[in-house]
């Protein structure tokens, strides 16, 4: 387990990395950089060092004093220029993520959907919010979801933490959260009536000596606390570090991953599409059709949760979706984007068979034969052993250290026991 | 790239001319011509003062929060306002020889914001009072200056212009009136950007469903190569509104609810959300002359030759 310190990669996005490697002192803080004769999305490709964390090291201080923990080929995420990491802030943002007064009515915290012990998620198909309203799909786990280029299960109109949070904590279709018009400001009111968190707003954003806490402030915080929920450290990771060894099935399952081609959605090292980091050169941003359903023989999913078609508008678009991390896969049941399947091993079968085939009920067709299928989802032919194994190799992905991080645990119910702690 | 305003709006204008005689046979067909202003058209004096007021209609009758309003929809049904709010950008007083001066907002604050783009948010509903739920206060003016003379009349856009949709909702540097800590409800944080409208009303049939209009820009993606929050949309979905013939000191620009939701039953939920693919967006898009097609394929444009007949002038 390597670390790398944020401040050798500066505690921006890539504009200030780029300026370390390329073009030092050419670039506006925080901003991203291309040569014009580039087309935008592509960052320099060919000047571009290979990465070294310990060349990088060397390369400066910058002004956060944040450590990520990653193995050393991994890269750190990229971060917000105007939300640079810092262990005050994440710290303020893991009693924010349990505190239940964020919600408009008191009920529900982040935490309320998103349980450690899940990898963040809830158990439930569908996540319920906080004025019992459920939501048209599955809390998603955030493991490493510092990492993703967007957020949700398909909204490429989100590509920041900062973005998604403003969806749970004032949407109303579904409702989650529930902050509105009539009680946005009552909720900041609440937060400020708690004697901890002025101070531990002051020391989060020493910009503002004062400790305001405003939503902008919150939704930071929040997400700087997301950020540091790193999960490298499975069974898979310790023998990838030549610390552990795969049994005899756990190996033919890895063997099995890749033959069978389901890494190429759920590529390595966080076993999902659309990984990003600050050496990341070409951004995956695909979405894919996966054959669940084929309500009209044209590929239509149910109409709650049509996916990647709701934002683009794009016919072609319907039922994609972003493939989401499998580190933690075994803790996060239901599966897919509706919990539409019960465990692991029927995901398994679903994707040997190349889809799903709806016998009866409103929802019934054969995503066998979906034409908006993604070519990758096909029959293949996996014994029963060879499905075995697959599930033998996915366990080794959990992480059981990050499911039980006191970093990451509800500070409100942490020791001493039986009182519950304030910020 | 159609997400700016700008290509459109020049094109609004050369097809102002050719709307202004059909809007003024609606104007007068409304009843609501009031004084025109002629040829001669209103002075605007030396303290440049200009104050353009808005009203909710339904038909020729003004209504409010608890106005219990008739004769809704395809079935002539009755409803209550619940929710009626709107954004209103690039407010231009027109000159009798077709030329244009912008308006300069008076302040910027809570509901106004004055920059390369200006953004101001119509609020005709209040929380609290009949159905409604949501808005504290009521703002029906957009008040500022122009350069003393002559106009006739006044054009405006409908939504948040892109150089300010898609600002951070949150950032303390984003102008309050688009912020999700003053106007939460206007924030459309799922599309990266914000609702032009939030047109809500509560039916008085069985089960009170509700049939509404969440106008904004959708196809919206971010960049995140580049980090760029939104760097594009497909659908802009911004109204002209143009009014030819028009006398602030004697009018007023109201939203006719009976007249965008003509095609509505209210006797069942009628959510247009204004997703590309959402069958139930196509009565109020046509009424908007917004280009909209469910397949997915509207372009979320103003349609060549076609005026918008949601917005109307009435006598004060």
């Amino acid at each position: 387990m390597g670390t790398t310190t944020l401040d050798a990669w500066g505690a921006r996005w890539p504009g200030a990395w780029l300026g370390v490697s390329l073009m030092a002192g050419a670039l506006c803080p925080g901003q991203w950089a291309f040569a014009s004769s580039e087309r935008p999305g592509h960052i320099a490709p060919t000047t571009t060092p290979a990465v070294s964390a310990a060349s990088l090291k060397r390369a400066g201080a910058g002004p956060a004093d944040w450590v990520w923990q990653l193995p050393a080929d991994v890269a750190p995420p990229r971060v917000p220029a105007d939300n640079p990491m810092s262990p005050a802030k994440v710290e303020l943002g893991r009693f924010l993520f349990y505190d239940k007064r964020l919600s408009g009515n008191g009920t529900q915290s982040c935490g309320s959907c998103h349980f450690q012990r899940l990898a963040f998620t809830d158990g439930r198909a569908h996540g319920l919010g906080s004025t019992g309203e459920a939501h048209p799909r599955s809390p998603m786990s955030l493991a490493n979801a510092a990492f993703n280029a967007t957020y949700t299960w398909a909204n490429p109109a989100l590509i920041t933490l900062e973005r998604q949070m403003t969806n749970p904590v004032f949407g109303e279709t579904p409702v989650e959260m529930g902050v509105n018009d009539t009680n946005v400001q009552q909720v900041l009111q609440r937060l400020q009536a708690e004697p901890g968190y002025p101070r531990r707003f002051a020391t989060a954003f020493p910009e503002d000596p004062q400790g305001t806490i405003s939503w902008d402030h919150v939704i930071k915080a929040v997400s700087a606390f997301e950020r540091s929920l790193l999960s490298f450290n499975s069974k898979y990771d310790r023998v990838k570090a030549g610390k552990a060894r795969f049994s005899a099935p756990e190996a033919r399952g890895l063997k099995l991953f890749r033959q069978a081609e389901c890494v190429k959605c759920h590529q390595e090292p966080n076993f999902s599409n659309q990984f990003l980091t600050v050496a990341t050169r070409d951004v995956d941003v695909s979405f894919y059709n996966k054959g669940l359903y084929n309500l009209d023989g044209r590929g239509a999913y149910p109409a709650a949760s049509p996916g990647l078609i709701e934002i683009t508008g794009k016919a072609a678009d319907m039922g994609h979706y972003r493939a989401p991390t499998l580190r933690n896969i075994e803790v996060t049941a239901p599966y897919m984007h509706d919990g539409s399947v019960a465990t692991l091993q029927e995901a398994i079968a679903l994707y040997a068979d190349g889809g799903r085939r709806i016998t009866q009920g409103h929802n019934a067709g054969d995503g066998r034969a979906s034409p908006l299928k993604n070519a990758l989802v096909r029959s293949r032919p996996l014994s029963h052993q060879d499905q075995a194994d697959l599930l033998a190799f996915l366990k080794t992905l959990t992480d059981p250290q990050f499911l039980r991080d006191p970093r990451h645990a509800d500070p409100f119910q942490s020791p001493p026991p039986g009182k519950r702690r304030t910020p | 790239m159609a997400c700016f305003s700008t290509s459109w709006f020049s094109k609004s204008l050369l097809g102002a001319a050719s709307a202004a005689l059909a809007l003024s046979v609606l104007l007068s067909a409304c009843g609501g011509g009031g004084d025109s202003g002629g040829s001669n058209g209103w002075s605007v004096d030396s303290s440049g003062a200009v104050k353009l007021q808005f009203a909710a209609y339904a038909g020729s009758t003004p209504i409010q929060c608890g106005t219990a309003v008739a004769g809704l929809g395809s079935k002539s049904s009755g409803a209550q306002i619940q929710d009626l709010r709107f954004y209103i950008s690039n407010v231009k007083l027109l000159k009798a020889d077709g030329s244009s001066v912008a308006l300069t907002l008076s302040a910027t604050d809570n509901n106004n914001y004055q920059g390369t783009d200006s953004v101001s948010l119509i609020t005709l509903s209040q929380t609290g009072v009949g159905s409604c739920t949501a808005a504290t206060a009521l703002n029906k003016l957009i008040q500022g200056t122009v350069p003393a003379g002559q106009y006739v009349g006044v054009t405006m856009t409908l939504g948040v212009p892109f150089s300010l949709n898609h600002l951070n909702s949150t950032d303390p540097a984003t102008p309050a009136v688009l912020r999700s800590d003053v106007n939460p409800g206007m924030s459309w944080n799922w599309r990266g950007g914000r609702k032009f409208t939030k047109v809500e009303l509560q039916s008085t049939d069985t089960g009170n469903p509700v049939t509404l209009l969440h106008l904004g820009s959708t196809g919206c993606v971010g960049d995140p190569a580049n980090g760029v929050a939104i760097s594009s949309c497909t659908a802009p979905n911004r109204v002209p509104l143009t009014f030819s013939s028009f006398n602030p000191n004697t009018q007023a620009i109201a939203l006719d609810v009976k007249s965008l939701f003509a095609s509505a039953d209210f006797s069942v939920a009628n959510s247009c959300m204004s997703s590309p693919t959402d069958a139930k967006c196509v009565g109020p898009f046509g009424v908007l002359a917004l280009n909209f097609n469910s397949d997915g394929t509207g372009t979320g444009q103003p349609i060549s030759g076609q005026t918008q007949s949601a917005f109307k002038a009435v006598g004060l």
